[in-house]
């Protein structure tokens, strides 16, 4: 309680900080532009320097401009001729136009207010096709430069409730950028892979750039609780965002960090000089989310007593199973709790954001200041974030202009574990979400005395139910914790919290020496801080056995504080000018990258008292660690630009980059070291500026694109090239300095070389979209961590080897269905496949298991990098007999003793007959059971508006993908004392049962729990994700310019077979790992009702 | 302004220029320590490399004791074994063994040719003394000891003696000489040499670290050159350094006896045969002192400290009972070692000396509980019936009091005493070696059992450098306290009065070589009753059959592990020929080991 006390204090003195800054603004209230223009039209606002027209040939070309609904012509309409400023007329009334153009030009971008605009190919005559232009309510399709590169980009943010901007790439980016939201916590983000997986062990993620600045993501960082993630994109606020791209090819710009694909955002800037003052405020309502049903009282009573059977006990008296004693105990025993009532709620959300923008001929700004406060359906889980946001925009002279940003963030949060452990011997589960699973249902969450429970005080005696029947298994965590107690201990800004600020500075100096040169820095600094601190009460949770210390403890603490300095300066030199067709544009520079991650890590046990939660060298098996990682990297690079009559484009990029992660002997040896070189080039052919294919009208544009870019992946381990010692404990007293890593010389950048065909049209009179996108890329170098030479004493070191094949596609399609005055109906669709195929392995192998989160993981050359590999099962012995004639056996750890599969274990099929003996089941019967790549991905959107009322429907889709089910393996194991699904009331439990659930036994001795397909589920799924109803009112008042609503519902429902509670989930951030259900919070339907005013 | 963006831009690039390219890409940190920057020339770094080195070994300690005990005779295997260790005993090693990989040893290689290479020898102090040299004395006997283990389990090393420091100077493996034991030993013998007398006994004072007492964890030079020498086939070179060590253990003028700890019956006038008592100094190593059993232990961890790890520490559990195993071993003392204990016959001597009730008594044969022969099986092998264990199972328990603590012993007194007795008997000397097997020496014994049958001038001047003081080195009985026994003793009781014990005669031929092949077995079956479970027997055996070039020597012995009618069986577990030499050795990924 106190704990949140504290963050409402804090969180106020925020707002005062926010407000005090407002006012150091003039918050003059002035008349501002009605029209809604996108942001490229209003460039004119920004430059200032006069448009030099250069008196280039001209001819004389006529149309008209009609609105596409009514047919009505549109007056006032605004014709700007693409590739040449300084060409443009206005409608007239009966929505004639006459513009001179140049001989030169091909098309023209037809804009007005409250519409889309229209690129129109220029036929040879005077006289042009009518354009017919569609409403704004409709998805925009042009923009004002020609996609050279195949971006994908949105920029419709309106009414977006996500806390992290991932969620909106999944919802209006399916297709393009395969993203994978890690669990329903609010902000914890997700996972995106582009153009495939585009690496096996390091960062396969795209490089995002905000507002110019690559910043690290910190994806390989660990933290402390299991089911958070430090997604650092949930720092910017929704509000803030004014467009994101997706950058697909030409990646070779961003050198040895370009091949995971690159992900552009960029915040608002002021518009206008006139000042605007937006409020925005919405808040919401998240339900509980589904859960898998476990079994009740009975059931689970009856699933201890024969479990019990197989522990070796003597006894047979139980306290938990007799129900007529006379004593207290059927009644401690005889309870129906569902946990999951202590545990989740319906959880509130609230987002709150002041937007001011304006500015006069020398500045123009932009300030947001936004807070947003999320619960979660999971206790102890919440969320507050504050956001302030200040992008200025200054002309010092008319050639020198400055652009200066600041922006700071600050999340804090509630925290505990989510979902299932990973393992029971290094403690005692401490997710409330998963005990409120697995806890004993027979057990009262309230405490007994007097004859009572009571109602109020939590139960935080260790269970004992079990005590005398375990008396043999001394170090055998069977005892579980008590969530709701769990929860009031843990809590406390001191015990369990998350703390994460990202301060960015950027200023960014620009002259202009003339109308076609100028030079520009660009300089920016950020700093993320990240503080998490850990703690398992002793009140509420039994003590546990530790086996990493040997030893049982009362409880833990742990913390870790971690910083990231990074240092970034780009200059560049950039030229441009046009000789008639010709137009060049050249810029070139060189990009400093100082980055310096810092983390301490501290743990200790027993700290004697709830009240005492401190870290302290004084506590049991106290521990410091901690890791600074500094690196840095210099880019030369240069892009040209080449049009050839608005018809053929051309872009070439050449970067090389050196960096102190790569081997001196790395790649291009220059200066004493290793450089990478990076090309790229890309060429688009706009086939619907072709005068022949203007005079025929029936496609409205057409532009194919090819290209091959080569990039690179950095995200090599930093001290991988170096040769270094570490200190270790010597006898625990005193520090050992040994060889701890061989460098590697060599180690250089993965190498991506990708191919790329794009096709972007628009037919039917502008009534359909369709973008393509095809790719083949194959990345070699593969850094994988090698075995080094035995001389070396050390085991392994990173590499570069093997190779790997992506191809795959992503098309989008929107079609206008309806377009009439009041109504606008658009359907659309977005589909991604890709497919990954390993070509080879370093080191000469064919290929690498490895183990994630339970799950066996392989690595095949001629298969998908990230495969299921595991047993094949048959279902389960339905007799002895059965079992007897198939004369399957595991061979125990002795090499010798061979223990028969019985009557209810699970038939294992034995594909390997060559190792082993006859009947022997062991690790070369595994074989790939499943593939966590989709066949396909993307999103099914519907917009349908009548006035100014719009109703918005989003899906997306994951198909194809197989999915381990580690939460369920751990709910149906029958191997612990833990609640189970209530698929095990099929357990097999007599002679000649037939069944596809195998008997249960203590410990599991047969494995019958392994990593099999029994565990592995279709993972498909079609999911309504968004609802949103919105309605702008006309309001035309001296205080309101405008103001909107909207209703928004998430996760409305979900069609899957998954057997799980939420088939979407990513447990990781690596390739390796996609695909395992670990049991964290699902995402839940939620509500959310907003309003938006313009002042 | 225009001069202001120049600048700023002339600025960053000045940054990238002034500084060179490879100072912007290198990194420091905080964490860890670059191999290129010179970290040994501080005191404090260069100590704790020594015990990051010492951190090294802990990784050898399990596997120096299984691989030298399992492949011998004088331990079965358990149906308890992991695959690990059973394979070890079954000579099918295979390549994912915990225990067989070259790359552990190569660890404490590696990190010693760095100190070597690296350490600022030349460093002085105050008082003119070099502050380094006794470290770099002890990680130079460190790297000795490691490649001698190496080339004993794989029959040959890839030598190196700078620091490899990058992978491809790692992968270069095959530009690195690979010498088999013999080149080795004389390689090491040389690297070795001139350290001694100044560093033999000189070793860095580190006191207790952990509860335990650093003194032990270095290698003594001289008993390294000692070893060296005795697989080389030097062996008036390995008897003499030997010597050495014994002669200067705790500096000049020192001595260091054998003691007279022994497992003996606890009543002279026995009568009912089933008590025995054992001196507690048999079988407890663990503490330095000047006369202590202790000379070299690789010190694990502190014994309240329970932090497992499959790859070392694991020797108590697998000799001992214990909750950790469920009380169920993996290592049992073998029939064959019964049999050997059994034959030896345990000879009393009642009464004082001159009274009539003075007797010579052998205890007789068929006593329960081993106690019929050498009482050291009895004393070091504890064994409790009908214990109940997990699940009230009832088993019988076992305790080798040996691996009563995590550290492991390497080296011990007696067994500086037994090489040297088998490096004399080899240098042509088999009554030298004999008397330390029954009476213990001093120079009194030397001047009444040795030196007569060696008359020559060579003979005696080499015999003579061996000086044990009769007063330091004292027989019960000279007048003296005792200090010494001899070492059959130590079970066996007087080995004096023993009818049964004596030097080897033979009726035809009675030649020199005959002796010291005779002589030679006597040693190895002390080396059995007094070394059991602590991973000598194999190379025991293996050293001996090599110079007898008789690889059946080894063969016979092991195949006969399940008592002497058994060899069947167990060549049917073996599988390998161990007739062919080939097979005695590990292989490794092809990349190492004889028959690889």
């Amino acid at each position: 309680m106190n704990a949140k006390k504290q963050n409402r204090n804090t969180m106020k003195r925020y707002i005062l900080f926010g407000l005090s800054l407002l006012m150091a603004f003039p918050l003059s209230v002035s008349a501002q532009d009605d029209e809604e223009y996108d942001e490229e039209s209003e460039v004119v606002v920004k430059k200032k320097s006069p448009q030099v027209k250069k008196n280039y040939e001209t001819r004389t070309v006529k149309g008209r401009v009609v609105d596409a609904a009514t047919g009505m012509p549109l007056s006032g309409a605004m014709l700007q001729v693409d590739d040449y400023s300084g060409y443009s007329v206005l409608t007239e009334e009966d929505g004639t136009y006459e513009l001179k153009v140049p001989v030169f030009a091909a098309s023209v971008l037809v804009s007005a207010p409250d519409f889309n605009p229209v690129r129109l190919a220029l036929r040879k005559g005077e006289q042009q096709f009518e354009v017919k232009l569609f409403s704004a309510m409709f998805t925009q399709e042009y923009a004002k430069d020609i996609n050279v590169r195949s971006d994908f980009a949105v920029n419709d943010f309106k009414y977006s409730t996500a806390t992290n901007i991932k969620e909106e790439i999944q919802k209006q980016l399916g297709g393009v950028a395969h993203t994978t939201l890690h669990n329903g916590t609010n902000g914890v983000g997700g996972t995106i892979f582009m153009n495939g997986l585009n690496s096996l062990n390091v960062n396969a993620q795209p490089l995002i750039v905000i507002d110019g600045v690559p910043v690290e993501q910190q994806y390989g960082r660990t933290l402390l609780h299991d089911g958070m993630f430090n997604d650092l994109l949930s720092n910017i606020s929704m509000l803030d965002v004014e467009k994101v791209t997706v950058m697909r090819n030409g990646t070779a710009l961003y050198g040895a960090k370009g091949a995971n694909g690159v992900i552009l955002i960029q915040t608002k800037r002021s518009k206008s000089m006139a000042t605007r003052i937006t409020a925005t405020a919405s808040a919401g309502v998240t339900l509980k989310p589904k859960f898998i049903e476990t079994m009740n009282e009975d059931q689970y009573r009856n699933y201890v007593s024969d479990l019990l059977r197989t522990t070796g006990t003597k006894l047979s008296d139980f306290q938990f199973l007799d129900e007529k004693n006379a004593y207290y105990y059927p009644m401690y025993h005889g309870n129906n709790t569902n946990w999951k009532d202590y545990v989740y709620r319906e959880a509130i959300t609230q987002n709150y954001g002041i937007n001011v923008e304006g500015g006069d001929a020398v500045a123009n700004y932009n300030l947001s200041v936004n807070y947003m406060m999320g619960q979660s359906t999971l206790k102890s889980n919440d969320l507050s974030r504050l956001n302030i946001r200040f992008n200025t925009d200054i002309s010092l002279t008319d050639k020198f202009f400055v652009r200066f940003d600041a922006s700071f963030s600050n999340q804090t949060r509630d925290i505990r574990d989510d979902g299932a452990p990973s393992g029971y011997d290094e403690g005692t589960p401490t997710s409330p979400s998963f005990l409120a699973y697995v806890k004993s249902p027979f057990l009262n969450p309230y405490s007994y005395g007097q004859g009572r429970f009571s109602d109020s005080k939590w139960e935080i005696t260790d269970e004992s139910y079990l005590t005398q029947a375990l008396m043999d298994y001394p170090n055998y965590n069977w005892r579980l914790a008590n969530p709701a107690a769990l929860n009031e201990y843990a809590e406390a800004e001191n015990k369990n919290h998350f703390e994460n600020s990202l301060l960015n500075i950027a200023v960014a100096p620009k002259y202009e020496f003339n109308r076609h040169l100028s030079l520009q820095e660009h300089f920016s600094y950020t700093l993320v801080n990240t503080n998490e601190k850990y703690y398992i009460p002793m009140n509420g949770v039994p003590s546990y056995y530790v086996a990493n210390v040997g030893d049982e403890v009362q409880n833990e603490v742990r913390s870790q504080a971690s910083k990231q300095n990074s240092v970034y300066s780009d200059t560049r030199l950039t030229w441009n000018n046009r000789y008639d067709e010709h137009e060049i544009t050249l810029f070139g520079g060189a990009r400093l990258l100082w980055e310096s991650f810092n983390v301490n890590n501290q743990y200790g046990y027993n700290t004697g008292s709830d009240k005492t939660p401190f870290m302290s060298s004084g506590l049991k098996y106290a521990n410091t660690v901690g890791e600074t990682e500094d690196w840095n990297s210099l880019d030369w690079y240069v892009q040209a630009n080449y049009n050839y009559k608005s018809r053929y484009y051309l872009q070439a990029n050449l970067t090389v980059e050196g960096s102190s992660r790569f081997g001196k002997d790395a790649g291009l040896k220059m200066f004493g070291v290793g450089w990478g070189v990076f090309p790229g080039i890309q060429a688009s052919w706009v086939a619907s500026n072709e005068p022949w294919m203007a005079e025929i009208g029936l496609v409205n544009y057409l532009r194919l694109t090819a290209g091959y870019d080569v990039s690179g992946n950095d995200d090599i381990a930093s001290n991988a090239a170096r040769s270094y010692f570490r200190a270790k404990q010597y006898l625990k007293s005193i520090s050992g300095l040994s060889f701890d890593g061989i460098g590697n010389d060599e180690i250089q950048w993965e190498t991506t070389r990708r191919f790329n065909f794009g096709v972007e049209t628009s037919l039917l009179e502008n009534r359909v979209g369709l973008n393509f996108n095809y790719f083949n890329s194959t990345t070699s170098n593969l850094l994988t961590y090698q075995a080094l030479g035995y001389l070396s004493g050390l085991d392994q070191n990173w590499s570069n080897g093997g190779k790997m094949k992506n191809n795959g596609f992503d098309v989008t399609a929107i079609v206008k269905v309806l377009a009439l005055k009041d109504w606008q109906w658009q359907v659309g669709a977005s589909v991604g496949h890709y497919k990954n195929e390993i070509v080879s392995l370093g080191d000469g192998q064919n290929e690498i298991i490895s183990t994630v989160g339970g799950a066996t993981i392989l690595t095949r050359v001629g298969e998908a990098a990230n495969l299921f590999y595991g047993y094949k099962t048959e279902g389960v012995y339905s007799t002895t007999e059965e079992a007897d004639a198939a004369g399957k056996y595991i061979l125990g750890s002795n090499g010798i003793t061979r223990t028969y599969f019985k009557a209810g274990d699970v038939k294992f099929a034995d594909l390997d007959q060559t190792h082993g003996g006859a009947g022997e089941i062991n690790e070369y019967d595994r074989t790939v059971i499943g593939d966590p790549n989709p066949d396909i991905y993307g999103n099914i959107f519907t917009s349908l508006s009548w006035k100014r009322l719009k109703l918005d429907v989003r899906f997306n889709y994951s198909l194809g993908n197989d999915v381990y089910n580690y939460m369920r393996q751990q709910l149906e194991s029958g191997s612990r004392f833990m609640n189970q699904s209530l698929a095990m009331t099929q357990r097999w439990q007599v002679e000649g049962q037939t069944t596809d659930v195998p008997r249960i036994a203590f410990q599991d001795p047969m494995e019958n729990s392994r990593f099999s397909d029994r565990w592995i589920e279709d993972g498909s799924y079609i999911r309504l994700k968004t609802v949103t109803l919105s309605y702008d009112l006309p309001l035309k008042s001296e205080f309101l310019q405008g103001l909107q609503f909207w209703v928004q519902a998430n996760n409305l429902f979900t069609l899957t077979k998954y057997l799980g509670s939420d088939p979407e989930f990513a447990s990781t951030n690596s390739v390796l790992g996609q695909g395992i259900d670990m049991g964290q919070l699902s995402q839940s339907r939620s509500f959310v009702a907003g309003v938006k005013i313009n002042l | 302004m225009k001069r202001l963006s120049i600048l700023i831009f002339s600025f960053f690039n000045l940054l990238i220029f002034t500084t060179s390219c490879q100072d912007f890409f290198e990194q420091e940190s905080d964490h860890i320590i670059f191999a290129d920057k010179d970290h040994l020339n501080n005191a404090v770094d260069t100590i704790y490399s020594v015990t990051g080195i010492m951190d090294k070994m802990q990784l050898l300690a399990d596997r120096t004791i299984l691989l030298g005990e399992l492949r011998g005779d004088l331990v079965s295997v358990t149906s308890y074994a992991s695959a690990n260790v059973r394979q070890i005993a079954n000579f099918n090693i295979d390549d994912n063994n915990i225990y067989n990989s070259p790359r552990d040893y190569y660890a404490v290689i590696n990190n010693c040719n760095y100190f070597i290479a690296k350490a600022d020898t030349a460093l002085k102090n105050n008082r003119n003394e070099y502050i380094f040299m006794r470290e770099w004395a002890a990680v130079k006997a460190f790297r000795a000891w490691t490649y001698l283990q190496l080339a004993l389990n794989y029959g040959e090393v890839r030598y190196v003696t700078s620091p490899i420091l990058t992978k491809q100077d790692a992968d270069r493996e095959e530009e690195y000489p690979l010498l088999n034991i013999q080149q080795l030993c004389l390689e090491l013998i040389n690297d070795l040499k001139p350290l001694v007398p100044e560093y033999a006994a000189e070793y860095p004072s580190y006191g207790t670290i952990g509860g335990v007492d650093t003194h032990l964890s270095f290698f003594p030079i001289y008993i390294l050159l000692g070893e060296l020498n005795l697989w080389a086939g030097n062996y008036r070179e390995a008897a003499l350094n030997y010597y050495n060590y014994i002669n200067t253990r705790n500096g000049t003028n020192s001595y260091y006896a054998t003691g007279i700890a022994a497992a003996s019956w606890g009543n002279q006038q026995q009568t009912t045969w089933d008590s025995y008592s054992y001196n507690t100094g048999l079988y407890n190593w663990t503490s330095y002192t000047t006369q202590g059993e202790a000379i070299t232990q690789i010190a694990i961890s502190q014994e309240y400290d329970s932090v497992p790890n499959p790859r070392y520490n694991q020797l108590r559990s697998l000799f001992n009972s214990r909750d950790d195993n469920d009380y169920h071993v993996s290592i049992t003392p073998s029939v064959r070692l019964q049999e050997i204990s059994a034959w030896q016959d345990y000879c009393m001597v009642t009464g004082n000396e001159g009274d009539l009730s003075r007797d010579t008594i052998i205890v007789p044969k068929g006593l329960e509980h081993h106690m019929d022969g050498d009482l050291r099986l009895r004393v070091g092998w504890y064994e409790v019936e009908d214990y109940p264990g997990k699940n009230n199972e009832r088993l019988t328990t076992q305790t080798i009091r040996k691996f009563s603590t995590r550290n492991v012993s390497i080296w011990r007194r007696q067994m500086v005493y037994l090489r040297m007795a088998e490096a004399l008997n080899r240098a042509g000397y088999p009554r030298f070696a004999y008397q330390i097997l029954e009476t213990g020496v001093n120079n009194q014994v030397l001047k009444d059992s040795v030196l007569s049958y060696y008359c020559t001038a060579a003979d005696s001047a080499f015999i003579n450098q061996f000086n044990f003081p009769n007063q330091l080195y004292a027989l019960e009985g000279s007048g003296y306290d005792a200090t010494i026994q001899g070492m059959h003793s130590r079970g066996s009781g007087e080995s004096r009065a023993n009818p049964h014990y004596r030097f080897p005669t033979f009726v035809t031929g009675d030649t020199l070589a005959q002796q010291m092949d005779s002589v030679e077995c006597m040693i190895l079956t002390e080396g059995a009753l007094e070394f059991s479970y602590e991973g000598h027997r194999f190379y025991d055996l293996m050293r001996m059959a090599l110079r007898r070039n008789d690889p059946g020597f080894l063969a016979d012995r092991v195949y006969a592990r399940r008592g002497i009618n058994h060899a069947g069986t167990v060549k049917g577990e073996i599988q390998a020929d161990l007739y062919d030499k080939k097979n005695w050795y590990l292989k490794w990924n092809g990349k190492l080991g004889i028959g690889k």
